[in-house]
């Protein structure tokens, strides 16, 4: 295991109660501003911004720590690598062999870290406070079809029950000799088949039966479906909305209209 | 057609609890449906109780693409070989995404394989992929499978299919790295051997899976 299967944990805050819709698109909206934001400080108080909400989502520290790691570990790379492919500007720092390292690059470097931090973390904000229940119930709510849903909820279903099955085949195949952390990696790769192949021949089998349950359950018997639980837009979730598109809305006016340098 | 929706509403209500414990729905829709026939029911689209097709899919194509889609999340997620040179995140998802393609079809190719990576990507916490993901592998998925089941699927059709497919990934996600995501050319270039890697031993893994398991399922080739 990498990591956690679901991000989520089940808390009692105001954006857990929030509609999954503005959610999603908190998320795009402010990827959008993450694009139109240039200077370093804006795009730094834009991260500060959207670690505060985490902090309000009150995730866990596990699921942070584990999710920020990657997160910093991709910032550190982009900035030690931009300034050895971005050669322009005058004032150069210093030079290593034919590289020359100039100040503007650096900071452009550091620019594009923030920026690719302000993308990442805005994903936690969703996928920390949205069950994938809701989830999907809000793609359907978007006009994705009900049949495509149901597919992405049963495939959502079963992605730890296939993990597990994963790792006791993989307990299994290693109790009759296979070695799996030896060779070259083609080696390696090759010896997963033997994993592999019955994982999935375990999941066809589970595909028909639960085809076959699926149609025992009249699925698809009424054209119309109706839902036992809906989901609603509420006052909250339109304050909330608006609040977003404004968070985008106004430094978009203030650079394209009255071209504020931001 | 022999069997109807109404059937099973009425069964569990009719049987003893214990009963219904153990009988599976299979066993339920089984009354008066011979086994052949059965498997033929939940390919067909499902039939609207007041008459008529229904605009959905087939229970079986549901069932199949979720079920697909999330052996491909699994699987991304679970087999990743630890390797030095690639930093660990070198894993087989990609191996699924052919085996989905070359098996069932571009269709399968390109849903399961971008949906499941993409979810994969969400799940485990790299969220601003998931929308490149969602396109990288779909075109993958969907140009494999397009491309590798030419003729039949000769040998020289899924390598073809491994190919070009790989190289649709590969783009895509330079591409979205480089312009859209902005991390600049050294991090996107930096990148590109890892995923080359990736399809190569993906490909491999994935056109053998295909091979291993229309063996051992032979219903699949219907």
């Amino acid at each position: 295991m990498t990591g956690f299967l679901d991000l989520y944990s089940e808390k009692d805050t105001f954006l857990h109660r929030l509609d999954p819709r503005v959610k999603l698109l908190a998320v795009a909206l402010i990827s959008v501003l993450a694009f139109i934001l240039t200077e370093l400080l804006y795009l730094v108080v834009l991260l500060c911004f959207i670690l505060l909400l985490l902090v309000l989502a009150r995730s866990s520290y596990g699921k942070a720590f584990f999710a920020l790691k990657f997160v910093v570990r991709f910032m550190i790379l982009i900035t030690l690598l931009w300034p050895l492919f971005d050669r322009s500007g005058t004032p150069v720092l210093f030079s290593i062999g034919p590289l020359d390292i100039t100040e503007p690059a650096v900071w452009r470097g550091a620019t594009s870290a923030v920026r690719v931090g302000c993308f990442a973390t805005v994903w936690y904000i969703l996928m920390f406070t949205t069950s994938q229940r809701d989830l999907v119930r809000a793609l359907v709510k978007l006009g994705l079809r009900f049949d495509y849903g149901l597919a992405l909820a049963i495939s959502f279903r079963f992605i730890p029950t296939f993990g597990l099955t994963i790792e006791s085949i993989k307990d299994a195949q290693r109790a009759r000799a296979l070695e799996l952390d030896k060779g070259s990696i083609l080696r390696r790769s090759r010896n997963y088949v033997s994993i592999l192949v019955p994982t999935i021949v375990y999941a066809l089998r589970t595909a028909d039966t639960l085809a076959l349950t699926l149609q025992s359950r009249a699925y698809g018997a009424f054209s119309n479906r109706t839902y036992l639980r809906e989901i609603r837009m509420r006052a909250s979730d339109y304050v909330a909305m608006t609040v977003v598109v404004l968070i985008l809305l106004l430094p978009a006016l203030a650079k394209y209209i009255y071209g504020v340098q931001i | 057609m022999v069997f109807r929706s109404e059937f099973v509403v009425l069964m569990p209500c009719s049987t003893a609890p214990q009963v219904r414990f153990n009988v599976y729905p299979c066993h339920v829709v089984s009354v008066g449906v011979a086994e052949d026939e059965q498997r033929d029911v939940v390919k067909e689209k499902p039939r609207i109780l007041s008459g008529g097709d229904s605009k959905f899919v087939s229970p079986r194509t549901v069932a199949l693409y979720g079920v697909l889609t999330a052996l491909t999340a699994a699987i991304t997620y679970m087999t990743v070989i630890p390797f030095p040179p690639t930093r660990g995140y070198f894993n087989l998802g990609e191996a699924m995404v052919f085996f989905s393609a070359f098996t069932f079809g571009w269709r399968a190719g390109a849903i399961c394989g971008g949906v499941g990576s993409a979810a994969a990507d969400l799940l485990a916490g790299f969220g601003m992929f998931a929308p490149t993901t969602l396109v990288a592998k779909g075109a993958e998925g969907l140009v494999a499978g397009t491309i590798g089941r030419m003729k039949g699927g000769k040998p020289w059709a899924y390598a073809l299919g491994i190919i070009c497919g790989g190289a649709c990934m590969i783009t895509t996600y330079f591409l979205s790295e480089w312009l859209l995501l902005d991390f600049g050319l050294g991090a996107a270039i930096a990148e590109i051997p890892t995923n080359i890697a990736q399809v190569t031993i993906g490909g491999a893994v994935g056109t053998l899976l295909s091979h291993y398991v229309k063996q051992s399922m032979p219903s699949l080739g219907r």
